[in-house]
């Protein structure tokens, strides 16, 4: 067993020598792995297989999928960060979300400089939406009803510990008692939300929530991010109503430290020439996503702005209830 | 609607649309009936080939793959006893006393038609009923939720034990194990030892492979060498070859109208319950089919049968299951929430193709809708027709010896535990359910039970807290809920008419 281990580990380790000759100009000569840290059919592993579709065409590589769900993207992630970084290797998907899930599960922290960025294709908001029927219709109703009715209203979030922990820090700003509840998914939010089983609950852009909002059927209160929210414009994100905090979801790809830059650089191009794509953004933007380019610098600013920020939210509202 | 309808049928009835459906039947059939590889691997699998496909034909592969694989699983459950997907486990209980009689082509038949004909009846559910379907799914929030699993749960364990007690420890055993993973509120790590494997609990699939697969294997094992000794202490050098009696006879193996007729009770009274339990989504095949199982065993006019190779016992179980997946789909078309992992990815392929599954989706796309409609249900014609095929076939794998099934069996276990999440932890710990199921035995311990109490655990203990968050710790909320209320007494009504039956029965 110890010798046919040993000479598995031998010829990886002569096939990585070839391949990181061979980088320089040949890159990629081999098939290409892409990690989904969330399941298969979810936002991260359908946008990666759009995108994995064009950029398979630019690399002349197949590229093949795993998905590693668990622990908001953390599992996925760190199956990354102890990958051969060899530029054959990457994850894909709201990697923010991934990065700071660790502070909120209070396991082992990731540090920015643990990947190497190939830049980001989606930024997502995350909406806060209400049924038609209630009470309140705009931001500020909601909030003056939830400060008569203290401790009666509910809000839940689905699956997104981060922006649970948005709403805390506004209702700890604005003096309010929620009661918060947590849905395993953006699908199940939405049918709790559609069914009028919470009165307000955030969800991320996509979901069957937001097509609901974008039909008509239900109504979106805020939004929890610093961007415009697709096809709703008059919603007002968390800047423009003057809070501190804010959700931050960046879809993008990243490979492991000490990737060798050609490679890295020829993947940011390869991600950048794929965004130009017509096709494609047409096929995003359908779906409800919002197709937009950062490159491999412009999104390690971004992972470092979320890892800097999520202790401070964390601190901020430890104490609310 | 029946405008929509006829032009559905232009789109379908073109000779690739069906040629991929059939393809998937037949993919999904032989994936089913591998343990350990299951008809969401082969999507997960197709999924960036049907990129290349018509929609209509991509989603056509996807569907017949997943019905495919829900009749497979019935195939190794009946020959070998060890379920080829979780849903077939019940399909056990008497589909394999049925082999051990001689009589696999029959119960392979019966297996067979129950899934084509309940499928077809909740096909037509969902063609027909799907909108207000739809707003009795969207009743359901977590107070209901919890009152319903509640029920499911206590069914369960008093119903599926000659002794309550040890279908108790069986769901007790179940819950606890499904509380190892991440606090559903907290985001707490429970009973993870800081293995970063175990933050989301343990997975479904190794515990299915494990504990009904391998196992099985394990079980076999010790009756090998236990009869070996045996036979040393006799003095005998050679085993005795034990032959199926009436193996050869053909009429074991054929279905007749009369036999069919006495089951087709079961099977409606099965596509209602099934049916019922798809509504709801993520309640999922495999509850549908236990409790489809229970009630049938307490309408049937001969109850002592079941267990011991009845013909009605195999038809709940496949019918109960397969029942669950046109209701499965009304949340996903209607809202665009997927009902269970199929749905998601299904979803996903749709998403692919720019088209999003929703309430939007009927008005601009209605057509398309339709024409899925209808593949969907000719997708039942294709499993019929190529289940027929391969049960004919299926039955000379009996004939192979014990040692290469068996090692087979054991490389498809490590292989279905891997794949699912690439994981090595997941092999280890199917091995330790492998230990954990033949322990479990000598208990006389359900496992399907267990399986089922692991299953809706985690999301008995989400609906609770969700329903206490939302009414802010107030426990009245599962009284005041008409749905609810009506469940909780329905729990009651239940158990005491399970326990008064099970005293008339022995005496």
């Amino acid at each position: 067993m110890k010798k046919v281990s040993m000479a598995f580990a031998a010829f990886f380790l002569l096939a990585g020598i070839y391949a990181n000759t061979a980088l320089a100009e040949d890159y990629p000569t081999k098939p290409i792995t892409i990690i989904v840290p969330w399941g298969a059919g979810g936002m991260s592993d359908v946008t990666a297989r759009m995108l994995g579709e064009k950029l398979k065409a630019i690399l002349g590589q197949p590229i093949v999928y795993i998905n590693k769900p668990g622990a908001s993207g953390a599992i996925g992630l760190q199956t990354l960060k102890t990958a051969k970084p060899d530029g054959y290797t990457l994850a894909s998907g709201a990697l923010t979300l991934a990065v700071t899930a660790p502070y909120f599960l209070d396991s082992e922290k990731f540090k920015v400089d643990d990947f190497a960025y190939v830049g980001s294709y989606m930024p997502q908001e995350r909406v806060l939406f209400t049924a038609p029927g209630k009470p309140y219709k705009t931001w500020n109703e909601f909030i003056a009803y939830s400060k008569a009715h203290p401790g009666e209203v509910s809000v839940g979030s689905g699956g997104a510990q981060w922006a649970l922990e948005v709403m805390k820090s506004i209702a700890k700003k604005e003096n309010i008692k929620w009661k918060y509840v947590m849905f395993k998914s953006g699908g199940a939010a939405s049918s709790a939300i559609l069914g009028g089983h919470v009165d307000a609950c955030e969800t991320g852009t996509g979901t069957p929530a937001y097509q609901a909002a974008r039909k008509g059927d239900l109504v979106a209160l805020a939004d929890l991010g610093t961007d415009q929210v697709p096809f709703l414009p008059a919603v007002k994100n968390m800047k423009d109503l003057g809070y501190t905090f804010s959700t931050a979801l960046e879809y993008g790809m990243a490979m492991p430290k000490g990737v060798p830059e050609e490679a890295r650089a020829k993947f940011e191009n390869a991600l950048k020439k794929v965004m130009e794509d017509k096709e494609l953004k047409e096929l995003m933007g359908k779906t409800g996503f919002t197709p937009r380019f950062v490159t491999g610098a412009g999104y390690k600013k971004i992972m470092q702005k979320v890892i800097d920020d999520t202790p401070a939210l964390l601190e901020y509202v430890k104490d609310v209830k | 609607m029946y405008e929509q309808l006829l032009g559905g049928l232009s789109l379908v009835l073109m000779p690739e649309n069906l040629l991929w459906a059939a393809l998937g039947v037949t993919i999904g059939i032989i994936l089913g009936s591998i343990p350990g590889l299951t008809d969401n691997m082969g999507i997960v699998l197709l999924l960036p080939f049907t990129f290349y496909l018509s929609p209509i034909a991509g989603i056509a592969l996807l569907m017949g793959l997943s019905k495919g694989g829900n009749f497979g699983g019935s195939i190794p459950a009946i020959l070998f006893n060890i379920p080829g997907t979780p849903q077939a486990m019940v399909t056990c209980i008497d589909g394999y006393p049925l082999t051990q009689q001689g009589k696999s082509g029959k119960a392979l038949k019966q297996a067979l038609y129950s899934s084509a004909l309940a499928d077809a009846c909740s096909d037509l559910l969902l063609i027909f009923l799907a909108a207000p379907v739809a707003i009795i799914a969207l009743k359901i929030g977590p107070p209901e939720y919890t009152s319903i699993i509640v029920f499911s749960l206590v069914v369960i364990s008093v119903a599926t034990s000659a002794y309550p007690l040890r279908g108790a420890v069986a769901v007790i055993l179940g819950l606890l194990l499904g509380t190892v993973g991440t606090d559903p509120v907290f985001g707490t790590p429970r009973l993870t030892f800081g293995l970063i494997e175990l933050s989301d609990g343990f997975h479904i699939m190794p515990m299915v492979v494990g504990m009904l697969a391998f196992s099985e294997v394990l079980i076999q094992l010790e009756q090998e060498f236990i009869s070996r000794r045996e036979r040393k202490s006799a003095g005998k050098e050679t085993a005795e070859v034990a032959m199926v009696s009436g193996q050869d006879d053909p009429e074991n193996h054929k279905l007749s109208w009369p036999e069919f007729k006495s089951t087709l009770p079961a099977i409606f009274r099965s596509t209602g319950i099934g049916s019922a339990v798809g509504i709801i989504p993520g309640i999922g095949t495999t509850v549908g089919s236990y409790l489809s199982y229970i009630m049938a065993k307490q309408w049937s006019k001969t109850p002592e049968k079941f267990g011991k190779g009845a013909l009605e016992g195999v038809a709940a179980a496949e019918a109960g299951n397969n029942a669950v997946n046109g209701p499965n789909l009304i949340p996903l078309v209607t809202l665009g929430i997927p009902g269970n992992l199929a749905a998601a990815l299904i979803m996903g392929a749709f998403m692919m193709k720019g088209l999003v599954p929703g309430p939007m989706f009927m008005q601009t796309n209605g057509e398309m809708l339709y024409a899925l409609f209808i593949v969907l249900f000719l997708s039942n014609l294709f499993t019929l027709g190529i289940g027929y095929f391969f049960i004919r076939h299926a039955r000379n794998v009996t004939a192979i010896p014990k040692s290469y099934l068996f090692s087979g069996i054991i490389v498809f276990s490590v292989i279905g535990s891997y794949v699912s999440y690439a994981s090595i932890f997941d092999v280890y710990a199917m091995l330790a359910f492998a230990v954990l199921g033949w322990a479990l035995t000598k208990f006389k311990i359900n496992l399907p039970s267990v399986i089922v109490a692991f299953f809706l655990g985690p999301m008995l203990e989400t609906k609770l807290r969700q329903s206490l968050s939302i009414s802010g710790n107030d426990v009245s909320v599962f009284f005041t809920k008409p749905i609810s209320l009506g469940f909780l007494i329905l729990t009651v009504v239940a158990v005491v008419f399970l326990l008064k039956r099970r005293k008339t029965l022995v005496a």
